[in-house]
């Protein structure tokens, strides 16, 4: 109660009556709070809007290559801008109430007991954001379940340990272990495993779908930029997991063609599927890494 | 001597007898012909052997003395052998033995708790390591993802018993106003059957190491250990499952115990709405261990089988490669796993609701604000979590029609725990608030869980959940809650409790220090773990791409702070329980019952039961007045 030098000492106050001074009091706390609050989210938000622009220039999210990219990051702005007030809402209040009220300041603590309307409110304003996240999430949905129409086309993808390997039934099924696809055309993406589950992500486009031994599971996406990006593994799948990828490149329609009939020919059906030696990270699945043998050289 | 006798060492001499008896016996009379035997073992020796090694160190202990004795009808124990049992007058010794009395596990359960955070932290430091830089470091990969596994599973093993174990045994019955629990031979079982898990569960990276069976020792699965890759890794799976499976039941004994306890045991007058906060929430996270576990279990129990008897629950018919005969299914493992694996994560983070909520009433010096909410927000999460786990397999392509559904509960549970937030906005509101060590963790509790939880928010949502599943925003979203939400919480009901349970203040300025090096840490580590979970980094991964060079960088320099700090607070405690200021009986001034009672609690904890008239932590305006008043310089010196 001696901490004059922290706040001014209340008791020399006699034209005032006493029992004023500590209701007002309250109003302004809240008040003042409140206005932080609002200060707060308004710095935060403009700082969001000048940055998201640049976020896949500097790096901090992939390459936004296929249709699926801008659904994705569309949410992902929608979502955060309902973050901040519902972050600083409760970071606010919270520290105003630690550093306002600490008895160091010499307040006698004071009542404020629940009112029926505050968590009424409470509880309204939840809901309303929830249902609001949960509709807009909805209606992203049923376009994530929609399977891609007009001449996709399907590619079917085996995951086995630690490799990814992909054929090409409408063309002859062409074999590879790098996916390459045609720009500007619908894919669908039939994936298995043979041996344990992966899951075949590809960040740049923004899918990701497990691969579950003896099930097919189906997820599709277009390529809209012409480029090269990469297949992540993105479930434990046992001792090189962290190497399992290979890249994508997404490429004209002509070159598509060439590279496709190309594959056709010089890969016999049966080595894709051939048995990996245990214990020995595949020379083939290590030079695909290519990160992985560029970190090596780096030191 | 013969206090010794049976302890723990008796314990541990008939544990490791049987151990190898059971191993030994299977391995030369039994054998095996399609097991990659390696030294003297088996994996059906393993099992057999892990059996016995309970089941010696149960006799050893003296735990199957009284069950026995009244199954043979001999004589009904009689209240001075209960008490004998509950370690009445035997010193220090009664901590390494089986001990009825309620604090002497609740202690037990402290120390444990904290070897294992130790070990996990152990394993997150290693991790961090590895992953400094890009690259190939320290480790290979096998051993990398079998530190990830143990790490996973032993944090795991931690978090859901740090609340219901030390606080639930300890604090709970004294503060509804009981003598001891309902069952105190359980709960002293439920402790003893948890030391040989851990220690089975420790031994896992010496199994099946160099004489691979092409897919590693150790454990190469993860903690979600789905099939069918739990039935191809090597040996130490079989180590995990035993051990898991013991600690399962531990947990679910405990569980039990603890719901028995709190819906009879209340003290007159102790209604249901006028428990403490902390007992809602650890009695929610009784409910759940009670009823998931039981889940898990029977996964571990299948992939135990797929493994020994070539069962193939798990794995399904793929050619060459399959990993069991066949006609299996993945997804079952996967259903199994979160059926239970979901409600777990708000089994760690309900009592650590309840906590932060009696917490900040406490150093407040004001009632729980809405005490209705915090219930209902506690008990609507503890309804919800049994709802919501098929939101880890929103990209597994099991039942994707089911998406719809599983979204709209994941962003239901947000609503309940929303409910805690205002709970204790509105406690601190126009408080008088006492920064202590404890209240200091409790408020961190809302910066860090709210940023938990938003985080999740993203994750509920199918589209996003698409990008980001299975990559390192899910990791830093989880740590969030669980070392941001809950082990704050933890390292505040420390604090908090620790003059009640030890007799001796936790050191403010070691604490302070350690709480700042502790936020400063977990923020930045994780902050930028989201970043690299946003840039595409999956987890679990031993090297990566160098695009996620920098992120990786911060988070394993802040992660560093991070462990240091809490070694910091796990030295402080250490010290403080050694050699702190001795504490009065009730120091921070707390009107629960707990701490009306004296410090060391006695036996049995009342000379008479006490009638409660009040709902908890009724603060009044002249009773905070009068305090204030009544010592002008506790503020200076303390706040």
């Amino acid at each position: 109660m001696d901490d004059a030098s922290v706040s001014p000492p209340t008791p020399p106050t006699p034209p005032g009556p006493p029992a004023r001074a500590a209701t007002p009091a309250s109003t302004n706390h809240i008040a003042r709070a409140a206005i932080i609050w609002a200060v707060c989210t308004a710095i935060a938000i403009v700082v969001f809007l000048l940055v998201a622009p640049h976020v896949v220039e500097w790096g901090i999210l992939p390459a936004a290559a296929s249709n699926r990219s801008d659904e994705i990051n569309t949410v992902m702005w929608i979502f955060t801008l309902l973050s901040i007030p519902v972050f600083f809402m409760v970071v606010v209040f919270g520290g105003y109430a630690a550093f306002a009220f600490n008895r160091r300041r010499g307040r006698a603590g004071g009542t404020f007991l629940p009112s029926r309307r505050l968590p009424v409110v409470w509880i309204i304003i939840s809901f309303v954001l929830v249902t609001f996240l949960y509709v807009y999430g909805l209606s992203f949905l049923n376009q994530v379940n929609a399977q891609e129409g007009n001449n996709p086309l399907v590619v079917n993808v085996t995951g086995e340990q630690w490799l990814w390997n992909f054929s090409y039934p409408q063309y002859g099924n062409a074999q590879s272990t790098a996916l390459e696809l045609p720009v500007n055309r619908p894919v669908i993406f039939h994936i298995q495993s043979v041996d344990v589950q992966h899951s075949f992500w590809i960040p740049a486009f923004g899918i990701k779908q497990d691969a579950v031994p003896g099930e097919t599971t189906t997820i599709s996406a277009t390529p809209e930029t012409i480029g090269t990006y990469v297949v992540r593994c993105a479930e434990l799948c046992g001792l090189y997991h962290a190497y399992m990828e290979t890249p994508v490149y997404v490429v004209s329609a002509g070159d598509f063609d060439t590279w496709v009939h190309a594959q056709v020919t010089p890969v016999p059906t049966s080595s894709s599927s051939s048995f990996i030696q245990p214990n020995v990270l595949p020379a083939e699945a290590a030079n695909r890494a290519s990160w992985r043998t560029s970190s090596v050289a780096e030191g | 001597m013969r206090k010794l006798f049976p302890s723990y060492l008796t314990g541990a001499i008939l544990a490791i007898i049987g151990y190898i008896a059971g191993s030994q016996f299977v391995y030369h009379r039994i054998g095996s012909d399609n097991q990659p035997a390696g030294p003297n073992f088996t994996e059906q020796g393993m099992v057999v052997g892990f059996a016995l090694f309970f089941i010696g160190w149960l006799i050893g202990i003296g735990a199957l003395k009284y069950p026995f004795t009244w199954l043979l009808a001999l004589k009904d124990p009689d209240h001075e052998e209960e008490m004998r049992l509950a370690g009445k007058d035997a010193g220090i010794i009664r901590y390494f033995k089986f001990t009825t009395d309620h604090k002497v596990v609740g202690i037990q359960y402290l120390v444990l708790v904290l070897i294992m955070l130790g070990f996990g932290g152990l394993g997150a430091l290693l991790i961090r390591s590895e992953l400094m830089r890009p690259g190939a470091l320290l480790f290979p990969t096998e051993t990398y993802n079998t530190i990830v596994t143990m790490h996973g599973m032993l944090m795991i093993l931690a978090t859901i018993t740090f609340f219901i174990g030390p606080f639930g045994n300890f604090i709970v019955p004294i503060m509804i106003g009981a003598r001891d629990m309902a069952f105190p031979r359980l709960n002293a079982l439920s402790f003893a059957i948890l030391v040989p898990a851990i220690v089975i569960f420790l031994s896992i990276p010496f199994w099946g190491y160099g004489q691979a069976n092409g897919y590693g020792g150790g454990v190469q699965t993860g903690w979600t250990v789905y099939g069918p890759i739990a039935t191809q890794t090597g040996m130490g799976m079989t180590a995990l499952a035993t051990a898991v499976i013991l600690a399962g039941f531990s947990s679910i004994l405990g569980a039990v115990n603890v719901i028995t306890t709190i819906i009879t045991m209340r003290a007159p007058g102790m209604r249901w709405t006028r428990m403490p906060m902390t007992v809602w929430g650890i009695f929610g996270a009784a409910l759940l261990a009670a009823l998931g576990t039981s889940s898990f279990a029977v996964d571990l129990l299948l992939i135990l089988l797929d493994r020994i008897y070539k069962t193939s629950f798990f794995a399904a018919s793929t050619g060459g490669n399959a990993v069991g005969a066949g006609g299996g299914n993945a997804w079952l493992s996967q259903n199994l796993f979160w059926f239970f694996g979901h409600p777990e994560v708000y089994l760690i983070v309900l009592p650590a609701f309840g906590i932060v909520c009696d917490v900040v009433a406490v150093f407040s010096r004001k009632p729980i604000f809405s005490y209705k909410m915090g219930v209902l927000g506690i008990m609507g999460v503890c309804v919800v979590s049994f709802l919501v786990w098929q939101h880890h397999e929103f990209v597994s392509g099991w039942a994707p029609e089911l998406r719809f559904w599983y979204m709209a509960t994941t962003e239901l549970i947000s609503v309940p725990t929303g409910f805690v937030f205002l709970v204790l906005l509105g406690t601190l509101w126009r408080g008088r608030i006492w920064m202590t060590l404890p209240m200091m963790f409790a408020l961190s509790f809302l910066w860090n869980f709210v940023i938990g939880g938003l985080s999740g928010v993203f994750l509920s949502d199918v589209p996003l959940d698409v990008q980001l599943h299975g990559g390192m925003f899910v990791t830093a979203h989880f740590h969030y809650t669980i070392v941001g939400g809950a082990l704050m919480c933890f390292f505040a009901a420390v604090a908090y409790w620790f003059p009640k349970m030890t007799g001796r203040m936790l050191d403010e300025k070691l604490g302070w220090i350690a709480f700042w090096g502790i936020q400063i840490g977990f923020n930045v580590a994780f902050l930028s773990m989201f970043i690299a979970g946003l840039q595409g980094m999956p987890r679990r991964v031993a090297d990566y791409d160098p695009a996620f060079a920098t992120a990786n960088f911060i988070t394993s320099i802040f992660a560093f702070l991070l462990i240091a700090s809490v070694a910091l607070y796990f030295y402080n405690i250490v010290i403080s329980w050694v050699a702190g200021k001795k504490a009065v009986a009730n120091p921070w001034g707390a009107l629960s019952l707990e701490w009306q009672t004296p410090t060391p609690v006695p036996l049995e904890n009342f000379e008479e039961i006490p009638v409660v008239t009040s709902a908890p932590f009724q603060y009044t305006q002249e009773t905070v007045e009068a305090e204030a008043a009544a010592e002008p310089a506790a503020g200076q010196a303390a706040g």
